[in-house]
């Protein structure tokens, strides 16, 4: 405000003061604060105050919200003169001006506006409104309460309430420094979001320039666990090794705002009169003065608390400090969300090449092409779920034109599995001698793999197969795997065949037994893995070994191929399953004896 | 010192404002707006202190009142000192405010 504040005698007996007012809002209630106090000084009752002051606000209001550019630059001339029985203002304005109009109407009750003409004139006797080039006047007049009595201004008075005045505006100077300095700095911040900033050293920075900006001296960050159980530490500023701030249970007893402001979703402000608890883990870092602590949240999600502390007694936040905490740490809880997706992120692309890997191995181990062992024809299929499964086979030549059949189970998947299975199928192969021995050949092979796989806790579930041409049978024996089912011409249900022992890993010296069956020409045989019996449809029911028995047994009557077979019985499964994700692998080995 | 307390009723309880002019009343909006989430139906502003409102201060009243109003909720002003009651009752906006008591 520029004021040239007067007092002197306009007539005899008449005091006036005349007020030049800078052409915007926050100048007006300096103004008008001056005028009030100048008027109480001159004997106005209290009641008259305080409509002389709003019907000025309103006019000086009008005068600043409908200047231009131009009319920006002019003060605002507010005269005020008071007489014995009257008190009259004059405001000088540089608008365009408007026609005063005849009548002065109350718009709707929920209409935001238009109440200003009509508050000034309901507050005065009387209203006119002087419209000229470049200038115009408003002129407001009301009768002085009868029992007024004039009073001479109090100089003194006047001079103290100028120089609250001045504060007033030094304040707000200082806010707008604030204003300016918290602007740069989200916009320093802003650059980097979305970026791969390290989150510490940016939440570091962040609430150091927000301690600055808002005058705090001390603060602490927090920010729920992955588990929102706990509070963690980030932050405590000024940093100090004598500090240290130990995580808070949500779920615990003791006593903190940081806590009470997460759970109620609110700010909770303590200073003198409303102190932190004895027992709150804050008080280590601001034992005395003020402090809000700010519970901040993206998308409905808890992120954590943001605490200010100001040390002395006398000061607490403004509500523009309060506003500087929320705006900030906006920015940190959007930077926070995008480091955890980014994070997400990296771990899905991890899991999704570990799978790729996984199935690469897996694919590998599958034999290219099944060789030939006539009269037995044979026809192979690994089915792999969504997530790659530790299910695989083998088909290896076994010499006299006999072959080595190979299912196994390996218990998990991804690449632990995958590697088993690979070093299962080495350790086959790599004892020819025993392949006419399916019992002994899995004996040795336990022994060899039981120190790895019982060192991390898995097991291979397995079932060998020596397919004997020669003499028209097939020799097993089953490490904890699924029966081989075999179906003979003529007959109207299949059969389930074979023990099951241990799985490999479990028992370092474990004996496996051998069975013969003979494969009489028409016979359809099959090794698979639990994947079969255990398909589940849409309603989540299991398939069962007895019905996968009976659909083997519909394989062998309506088909006389194995590569039929095979077609007919996944198709079946297929449909049992409908809608339904494949959870596990589905892996088969289909013999027909071809008469 | 203005504050503002949420309380799990979904009431936003705001004390400490002394004077709502076109000076600050855009502030106000902005800070109020800060804590006005979804689950707020009223607005309990305590009126102890408040010792002037002008035009633009009530305007701002009523949008947060329409805002409210909106999701059937609605602005309480308490302790209203008699020369905002008044000018309340001049503009009509007794009407629309709950006055408590």
């Amino acid at each position: 405000m520029n004021s040239e504040a007067a007092s002197s005698a306009r007539r005899e007996f008449r005091t006036s003061l005349r007020l030049k007012v800078a052409c915007e809002f926050s100048a007006v209630r300096s103004a008008t604060l001056v005028v009030r106090d100048w008027l109480a000084g001159n004997g106005l009752p209290e009641a008259d105050l305080g409509g002389w002051e709003l019907a000025l606000v309103e006019a000086v209001n009008n005068a600043v919200k409908y200047a231009d550019d131009r009319a920006r630059l002019l003060p605002v001339i507010i005269e005020i003169s008071c007489g014995e029985h009257d008190v009259e203002a004059r405001i000088t304005d540089h608008t365009a001006g408007f026609e005063w109009p005849a009548e002065v109407d109350l718009p709707d009750t929920d209409s935001e506006s238009g109440r200003g003409l009509f508050l000034i004139k309901s507050l005065t006797d009387s209203v006119s409104y002087l419209r000229s080039s470049g200038e115009n006047l408003m002129v407001l007049s009301k009768a002085r309460a009868a029992s007024a009595k004039e009073v001479l201004p109090d100089i003194t008075e006047l001079q103290n309430r100028l120089a609250d005045t001045e504060t007033a505006l030094t304040e707000m100077t200082t806010e707008l420094a604030s204003s300016y300095e918290s602007l740069v700095a989200l916009f320093r911040y802003s650059s980097e979001l979305g970026a791969h900033t390290d989150l510490k050293d940016f939440s570091q920075r962040l609430l150091k320039d927000l301690v600055q900006i808002a005058e705090a001296d001390c603060a602490v960050l927090r920010l729920i666990s992955p588990d929102g159980k706990r509070l963690d530490t980030l932050q405590v500023l000024p940093s100090s090794e004598n500090i240290s701030l130990p995580a808070l249970a949500l779920a615990g007893t003791t006593v903190s705002v940081e806590i009470g402001a997460a759970r109620n979703r609110e700010d909770i402000w303590f200073g003198p009169e409303e102190p932190l608890s004895a027992d709150d883990p804050l008080r280590a870092v601001m034992p005395v003065g003020h402090g809000v602590c700010h519970a901040f949240y993206v998308a409905n999600q808890f992120v954590g608390t943001a605490t200010l502390g100001r040390l002395m007694a006398d000061k607490p936040f403004t509500a523009a400090q309060v506003n500087l905490l929320h705006t900030f740490i906006d920015f940190l809880a959007i930077q926070i969300v995008n480091a955890r997706l980014l994070d997400e992120r990296t771990v899905a692309r991890v899991t999704r090449r570990e799978l790729q890997i996984a199935a690469d191995i897996q694919r590998s181990l599958l034999p290219a092409q099944i060789p030939a062992c006539p009269p037995f024809e044979l026809s192979a299929a690994c089915q792999s779920a969504l997530q790659v499964g530790g299910d695989f086979f083998d088909v290896i030549p076994a010499g006299d034109g006999a072959l080595l059949l190979v299912i196994a189970d390996v218990m998990g998947k991804g690449v632990p599995a995958a590697l088993f299975a690979a070093v299962l199928r080495s350790t086959l192969r790599s004892m020819p001698q025993l392949f006419d021995q399916p019992g002994e050949l899995l004996a040795t092979a336990n022994r060899t793999l039981y120190p790895d796989l019982s060192r991390v806790d898995m097991f291979v579930t397995a079932k060998i197969a020596y397919l004997d041409p020669r003499h028209k049978k097939i020799v097993t024996a089953s490490a904890g795997h699924c029966p081989l089912l075999v179906w003979r011409p003529g007959a109207t249900e299949a059969e389930a065949v074979g023990q099951t022992g241990f799985p490999l890993g479990i028992e370092p010296l474990t004996r496996y037994a051998q069975i013969e069956v003979p494969l009489p020409p028409g016979t359809l045989a099959m090794l698979y893995t639990d994947g079969l019996s255990e398909s589940r449809n849409e309603a989540g029911e299991m398939l069962g070994e007895q019905k996968l028995l009976e659909l083997f047994a519909q394989t062998a009557v309506q088909t006389t191929d194995p590569h039929g077979g095979k077609k007919f019985l996944l198709g079946q499964l297929a449909d049992y399953c409908g809608q339904a994700t494949l959870a596990d692998d589905q892996t088969l080995i289909l013999i027909r004896h071809n008469s | 010192m203005m504050k503002f307390v949420a309380d799990s009723e979904g009431i936003l309880r705001v004390t400490g404002l002394e004077r709502l002019s076109v000076s600050n009343c855009a502030d106000f909006k902005m800070l109020l707006q800060l804590y006005l989430n979804e689950s707020i139906q009223i607005v309990e502003l305590d009126c102890t202190g408040l010792r002037f409102i002008d035009s633009d201060g009530l305007g701002t009243l009523i949008t947060i009142q329409k805002k409210l109003a909106a999701r059937s909720g609605k602005v309480r002003l308490q302790n209203t000192l008699p020369v905002v009651r008044q000018l309340l009752h001049l503009l009509r906006l007794d009407e629309i405010f709950e006055l408590t008591p």
